[in-house]
């Protein structure tokens, strides 16, 4: 499993959330709005350079910028997230665990 | 059980988008209350519950709490909600739940349910998780919530009767609600049964206020407030003695407690959405992503945001003329018929010309503009409930970011067209308090509506209706012009250079509803009455007077003491072109921007002969009216905006500075354009 920062990943790729280094108020909201560790994260939209549109929670758009996604670590899906069944994401998740 | 006499109250809560206040609005109908927080600035709304969802009649009230995700202390919001709940003790709480977003929204309803509240979960939007492929068990998730869910459709106001229904058994107790636990593993549980022991012996109010485990948790999760809260009331406990507590916690896990804590609860939610949720097949992309890919494009994106402010201005001219019309229309027959009925009472001279010229004439040319004050909120009203306004953040951000400021900085200063006041306030949602403060410095040039007001007056006094919309438009673009060059100024020598990251929520692209943004509008145009109502009134009679007084003199004349005051500061203006009655129209527009023309109705004595805009026509010219609008535009923000730059930097000198550098800058640029008007040949 490649460890890496949401930053890098392209369009339509996923992860799950492995850690976020920020200061510590921070780093907790960013949990609770769905950033927890072990989640999936797929990027949306790159298109911007200061910015990106990233998917949290099955569904929720959120934009973060990709300074802070520099600093969310995520352990990247080797294949392309395919998102109707997310379960198997979920499996995928505690095995590794 | 509560005695039938007592009245109810209902808090809503839940998640930004989630239609809350399409909820608050269908249970409280027009009888809504704005305020704002004690000690806070985030709005306050609550209303009285419409008698067709009472119960035999029983008075209940209905609080809207601020959106939030989650209640800890991490914003304003969070707290307020928090606090509200625990403190007031509201008989039910109705979490508004996004049926299409289920996971992310139960992470606050399990934190009210950890606070051991009376729930209700709304279950709104679930005709979108329908379309979406999602079919949710309402009475699984019910079970193992252990609330009841109603599902609703807020928007077409499905479910409402049934969520109300429900309400009431559960505000009357005769529901069942059973506490949930959410196992937070081996090792907290340890800390948290620790803690909560020694919370429920050494601070007995405050554990019988929140529940020992609550307060557990929080300590764990390191809030701040709680932690105060109970060092305040133990004997035995400190500071050094509750992070202690933590940190054994966290060597255990070998993580940060508050990190694993709200893991954890996504664990205890996942395993419940999985539970209640079946999931058809979603759309690769669903349609929000494809408009995004329009909307938020890196090369079309800004072009787009400015041909829609475009637009919305154009539109806002185009579709208020004619209504103005009627408005003045209206003033005009109540003025012929108020001086009938004061001659037919023989009222004393003093009196008519109060009521006549003061409050009819003075508050009368404020009100011709509420047309196009209605359809600027409408506009901004649009632009929220479809979801733009977030997606204009997006765009401007990275501009924002150049010019000093922040993507939310921009929230803030579209805020500011409405009404400055609520915009510094605004700034709030800032964390960085610099990020905030150069917001806040930067807001009075954002010119608010009643700015427009004058300058939409003063247009279309100088202009053909034609390039009248182009001239405020310019006023637009210069105050842009200035807001980027004020804003890299003051990065740069007044505060540090780092800021906080951007976070913001895009919510899904919504069709709005005629009753959401009449609502919204409504809200808005409320205020701004009671203002032109109340303040803008007392300023017209304080003017009257000052133009009417020393006793006998011309009234408006050099000789009244207003004249006086405006021969004093002439010279200050004159390489500006003003004459003494366009500095008098300035000193009064301190106080509130409006009085602007309601002050030129005074000085020009415009009472039944003409309009306002015609006599105005014949003394400037238009470039004079331009320059004029310019330094409104910049000048002196109203004194509610001074007071409001005071109150949110908690500082004199901050207060000060924005007052100098923005009446310093406008006689600056107003001066460089008159230059430049009379080169070109426009004098």
């Amino acid at each position: 499993m490649a460890q890496m920062s949401l930053r890098v990943l392209n369009e339509q790729e996923s992860g799950a959330i492995v850690k976020i280094n920020a200061e510590r108020h921070l780093r907790k909201h960013l949990t609770e709005i769905g950033f927890d560790p072990g989640s999936i994260v797929t990027v949306i939209n790159k298109g911007a350079s200061d910015l990106m549109v990233v998917q949290i929670k099955g569904c929720c758009r959120v934009a973060i910028s990709t300074d802070m996604a520099a600093e969310i670590i995520v352990d990247k899906f080797e294949e392309p997230f395919v998102p109707p069944r997310r379960g198997r994401h979920r499996r995928e998740r505690q095995c590794r665990e | 059980m509560k005695s039938k006499k007592k009245k109810l109250v209902f808090a809503l809560t839940g998640n930004p988008n989630t239609g809350k206040s399409t909820v608050f609005n269908a249970l409280s109908g027009a009888h809504q209350k704005i305020g704002n927080w004690p000690g806070a600035t985030v709005e306050k709304k609550w209303g009285t519950l419409l008698k067709r969802y009472r119960k035999d009649g029983q008075p209940a009230e209905i609080v809207d709490l601020p959106g939030t995700y989650s209640l800890s202390a991490y914003t304003q919001e969070e707290l307020i909600a928090r606090n509200f709940v625990v403190e007031e003790k509201p008989d039910v709480v109705i979490d508004v739940v996004d049926a299409s977003n289920l996971e992310r929204n139960l992470y606050l309803a399990i934190q009210l349910k950890e606070l051991g509240v009376n729930l209700v979960i709304a279950l709104n939007m679930v005709d979108i998780a329908h379309r979406r492929g999602y079919t949710i068990d309402a009475k699984a998730l019910s079970d193992l919530l252990g609330c009841p869910v109603v599902p609703l459709v807020a928007d077409k106001g499905k479910g409402m009767a049934e969520l109300m229904e429900v309400s009431m058994l559960a505000a009357e107790g005769k529901l069942t609600a059973r506490p949930i636990t959410v196992n937070y593993g081996k090792d907290l549980k340890e800390g948290i049964d620790e803690l909560s022991d020694h919370v429920s012996r050494h601070a007995k109010p405050l554990a019988k206020q929140y529940g020992p485990r609550w307060i557990a948790i929080k300590i764990l999760e390191n809030d701040a407030e709680i932690m105060a809260k109970v060092n305040s009331q133990d004997d035995d406990i400190c500071d050094a003695k509750l992070i202690d507590f933590a940190k054994e916690a966290e060597e255990k896990l070998g993580e940060a407690v508050d990190i694993s804590i709200a893991s954890k609860r996504y664990g205890f939610i996942n395993g419940i959405v999985k539970t209640v949720l079946k999931k058809g097949p979603e759309e690769r992309i669903i349609k929000s992503d494809k408009i995004d890919r329009i909307l938020i494009n890196p090369i079309l994106g800004i072009p787009i945001f400015l041909a829609i402010m475009y637009l919305m201005f154009q539109a806002v001219f185009l579709f208020g003329e004619p209504l103005m019309g009627l408005v003045e229309l209206g003033i005009d027959w109540v003025s012929v018929v108020v001086a009938e009925a004061l001659i037919s009472f023989s009222a004393p001279e003093w009196l008519s010309e109060l009521i006549l010229v003061a409050l009819i004439e003075g508050v009368g040319n404020v009100l011709i503009f509420l047309p196009n004050i209605l359809l600027l909120f409408l506009g901004i009203a649009i632009l929220e409930d479809t979801g733009y306004m977030a997606r204009a953040a997006f765009v401007m951000n990275r501009v924002m970011q150049k010019i000093g400021l922040h993507g939310k900085s921009f929230i803030s200063l579209v805020l500011g067209f409405g009404c400055n006041v609520p915009a510094i306030m605004a700034a709030r949602t800032l964390k960085n308090e610099d990020d905030r403060l150069l917001t806040i410095l930067i807001n009075p040039l954002v010119p608010c509506a009643a700015r427009i007001e004058v300058f939409v007056f003063l247009a279309g006094a100088f202009f053909a209706p034609a390039i009248a919309g182009q001239i405020v438009f310019s006023l637009m673009l210069l105050s842009f012009a200035l807001i980027a060059i004020m804003g890299v100024t003051f990065r740069k020598f007044l505060v540090a250079k780092k800021r906080q990251p951007f976070v913001m929520e895009l919510p899904p692209y919504h069709m709005p509803t005629f009753k959401g943004l009449f609502f919204h509008m409504w809200e808005r145009t409320k205020v701004f009455v009671q203002k032109a109502g109340t303040f803008i009134f007392l300023v017209a009679i304080i003017m009257w007077f000052l133009a009417s007084h020393p006793q006998g003199v011309e009234y408006g004349s050099a000789t009244s003491y207003i004249g006086m005051l405006g021969h004093a500061l002439a010279p200050v203006f004159e390489p500006l072109g003003f004459d003494w009655k366009g500095t008098v129209a300035l000193i009064f527009g301190f106080l509130a921007k409006e009085v602007v023309i309601s002050a030129f109705g005074v000085l020009y004595g415009v009472v039944d002969e003409g309009s306002l805009s015609d006599t105005l026509a014949m003394v400037w010219s238009p470039l004079q009216a331009y320059v004029f609008m310019v330094f409104i535009l910049i000048y002196v923000p109203c004194f509610a905006t001074i007071a409001v730059i005071k109150q949110e930097t908690n500082s004199w000198k901050w207060m000060l500075f924005a007052v100098l550098y923005t009446t310093i800058l406008a006689w600056i640029v107003a001066f460089i354009v008159l230059q430049m008007g009379t080169a070109l040949g426009y004098a």
